[in-house]
């Protein structure tokens, strides 16, 4: 009956792709190198969580479990996970120009300039939320809630944004480090090619 | 009433006997949950052999269930799978077959409910 359990199959197969820790690992060295080297204002530096996923893609992940490309339903999933994560990325910025060129903080303006680390997380949370949708994966929603509530405890402790983006970041990253150890060890290197 | 039991005496459905075999079944089953895939995605969730995959794909291609797509990236050669429309509607069929087969099977006498 296995065999006709095709959404089974078909959950397994996307695991390979959801639940090998690459997001994790990217997301999470992403906020740890934001919490690290924003202060000394470096703030393209965390791109080199990309490079870091491009190559884990290309020499640990594709060898084993290869390419794949899933049906309709699930990319236009994807697609739409990416549109919001990338909105909930710029957002911010003219949210934060505004009040930067702001003359008075009145009003919402206010609210935001006294918030910003829990607006901050709730940023940060709503993108894990979305990541979690689009992937299918139930752990973003658990590091969503992690990260309101480490954002929240830094805007309650009057600490900066970069304890809790350090914090988050750092739990996240091991996370995926133990799921990327698990799916090595799970999936052999495929050497073969069709004849 | 005579015809409803004409129904349940008729033979089941024949089932497709080049994906019944499991090896043929676990590649069609992966491959139709998916638009397309390569060899190595094939071997990872099967964990056939590459010569045992080879031998089934070329014979799930011969009955024009999968076309196959060679192309070379990086200067390596990657050949993706793709079921043909065909292999679709075969799969869909033998899997309609084996539930109706397995379906009469539970209303048998000696079968646990």
């Amino acid at each position: 009956m296995d065999t006709l359990d095709l959404k089974g199959i078909e959950d397994r197969a996307y695991g390979t792709r959801s639940n090998n820790g690459l997001l994790d690992i990217v997301i999470g060295l992403g906020l740890l190198g934001y919490g690290l080297l924003a202060d000394i204002g470096a703030y393209l530096v965390p791109s080199y969580a990309l490079v870091i996923a491009l190559l884990l893609q290309k020499f640990v992940v594709t060898p084993r479990v290869g390419r794949v490309r899933f049906a309709e339903d699930r990319r236009i999933r994807e697609r739409k996970g990416i549109v919001l994560i990338v909105l909930l990325v710029l957002i911010p910025i003219p949210l934060g120009l505004m009040l930067f060129f702001a003359d008075k903080l009145e009003g919402w303006a206010a609210f935001v300039s006294t918030n910003t680390v829990l607006i901050l997380g709730l940023f940060v949370a709503l993108g894990m939320f979305a990541a979690g949708w689009a992937k299918s994966a139930a752990r973003f929603y658990i590091y969503g809630i992690m990260a309101v509530l480490n954002f929240g405890g830094a805007q309650l402790f009057a600490q900066p944004h970069t304890w809790p983006m350090m914090s988050t970041g750092a739990i996240i990253t091991v996370v995926g480090i133990v799921l990327m150890a698990r799916f090595i060890s799970a999936n052999p290197v495929q050497k073969a090619e069709a004849a | 009433m005579a015809g409803a039991r004409r129904d349940q005496d008729a033979a089941p459905p024949e089932l497709d006997r080049l994906i019944h075999e499991p090896a043929r079944l676990a590649i069609m089953a992966n491959l139709f949950v998916v638009d397309s895939a390569d060899f190595v995605f094939l071997l990872n969730r099967t964990r056939l052999t590459n010569g045992n995959l080879s031998s089934h794909m070329s014979k799930i291609e011969a009955a024009g269930y999968v076309e196959v797509t060679k192309e070379f990236v990086d200067r390596k050669p990657r050949t993706m799978y793709r079921l043909t429309r065909r292999g679709r509607a075969a799969f869909n069929s033998y899997r309609q077959a084996l539930l109706s087969r397995l379906e009469a099977a539970e209303g048998e006498p000696g079968t646990e409910p």
